[in-house]
């Protein structure tokens, strides 16, 4: 993990020009970036080209962040409006990609994906129907707490809200969440 | 995984972490860093100078995510051809680079290139350096886009090596002219290395060079840090441009 000063110095570095410290933001952020518009649109490859537009557009602004702890939520922001953007733009429908069978070799991590049991393929497919009857804000909203892990005042400040609307909100989806996974109330 | 922020909502939350965590790790797939950052510079400069010209940026995003997408499949080509590992013996160095360069001037001989590392930085899991070779003599050479090379330590042993570079294009490189380009290096869980590292090309007729850090590099010259044995060790370039790089 990088910590916030070398973040600072690459952030100042990148948005100088200095591809070689945007690289080293790129290698901190992307995976977060991708799992982001993953929840967000549901389809790996539009999540993947989203977040290729993302990264361009955050080389052209990144002069814009003030602090070093704004970055990644900054980021994953972008890339879950690219995400939502792009479902728009070609008028799709949330899609679900489940994984049922091995992807092939060469990755280890889709190889224990793969690997994964019949139940966990289940449970994937209840989350991936259940997220696909959210809205696309809510769906957002999901994604940013529980895919990238922001507090309730980072998200408030990507949707304009404060931190206790988005946790009223977050609280309603919760309830209706586990109403429709059959989760037991505590786990 | 996803850590929870410590403003919990809910006692569920912990739990759907859990499972939202799981289900979007299907989307991640590995990537090369350098070739993701230097696409996005070149699709920022489109948008920029596509919206001004046209007002449409929409059109020119998608040509810099084909770019991206182009790049990143080139770099992954490159490492696919040239999976090195860690445990690669000196004696027995990568395949020379091919000679196929078009156009009249000859190859590019290691006994008239001179080159340096003039940068070294660190991000999560690799070392990224860039780097520079010089003509030194005063006529054109022909220098191949992508070549073969390794990171060595002060004793001449590869540390990492990408095995082989397939016909690769290449670039006229002017009478004392100099070309860059950058190096993303990953997963060295070898023995501790004898100090200082250096990048060696491999050129035609397996001759090669060898590119000491400039000394006045703010960090220490480090082979990338060890992610796991099991993991291969990588070393991949992106291809020579002609100059001495910078922004």
């Amino acid at each position: 993990m990088i910590d916030d000063e070398s973040i600072r110095a690459a952030v100042a570095r990148a948005a100088a020009g200095d591809e070689v410290a945007f690289a080293r933001i790129v290698a901190a952020h992307h995976d977060d970036m991708t799992r982001v518009a993953f929840v967000v649109c549901g389809d790996v490859e539009l999540a993947q080209e989203a977040v290729q537009v993302a990264w361009q557009k955050a080389w052209a602004k990144l002069d814009s962040i003030r602090a070093a702890d704004r970055l990644r939520p900054w980021l994953v922001s972008i890339a879950a409006n690219e995400a939502r953007q792009l479902i728009r733009s070609r008028n799709r429908r949330w899609l679900r990609e489940t994984p049922i069978e091995d992807d092939g070799p060469g990755d280890a991590r889709l190889q224990g994906r793969a690997a994964a049991d019949p139940a966990s393929r289940a449970a994937q497919l209840d989350l991936a129907n259940a997220l696909a009857g959210l809205e696309p804000d809510d769906r957002t909203l999901i994604a940013l707490r529980y895919a990238a892990g922001l507090t309730s005042d980072e998200i408030g400040r990507v949707f304009g809200m404060t931190g206790g609307g988005v946790r009223a909100r977050l609280a309603r989806l919760l309830t209706r969440l586990r109403e429709e996974l059959h989760d037991d109330p505590i786990a | 995984m996803t850590r929870l922020p410590d403003d919990q909502i809910d006692p569920y939350e912990p739990r759907l972490a859990r499972r939202v965590g799981d289900f979007s790790e299907q989307a991640v797939r590995p990537i090369d860093a350098a070739a993701i950052a230097a696409a996005a510079h070149a699709g920022a400069r489109r948008r920029t100078l596509g919206g001004r010209l046209f007002g449409s940026p929409s059109s020119m995003a998608r040509l810099g995510v084909v770019l991206a997408g182009a790049l990143v499949a080139t770099a992954g080509l490159a490492v696919y051809l040239g999976a090195g590992g860690n445990t690669v013996p000196t004696a027995t160095g990568p395949e020379s680079t091919p000679t196929g360069v078009p156009g009249a001037a000859a190859a590019c001989a290691a006994n008239q290139l001179s080159g340096t590392i003039n940068g070294w930085d660190g991000a999560a899991g690799h070392r990224i350096a860039s780097i520079s070779v010089h003509n030194d003599l005063a006529t054109e050479c022909a220098l191949p886009r992508y070549v073969a090379l390794a990171l060595v330590d002060g004793n001449g042993r590869a540390l990492l090596v990408n095995q082989s570079v397939k016909q690769p294009a290449a670039i006229g490189l002017p009478g004392q002219g100099s070309a860059s380009t950058m190096v993303d290096m990953a997963n060295y869980c070898g023995a501790e290395p004898v100090a200082p590292l250096k990048i060696r090309l491999y050129l035609a007729d397996s001759s090669s060079i060898e590119l000491p850090p400039v000394n006045s590099l703010p960090l220490p010259v480090d082979p990338p840090p060890c992610n796991g044995p099991n993991v291969p060790g990588t070393i991949e370039m992106q291809a020579f441009q002609l100059g001495t790089g910078g922004a």
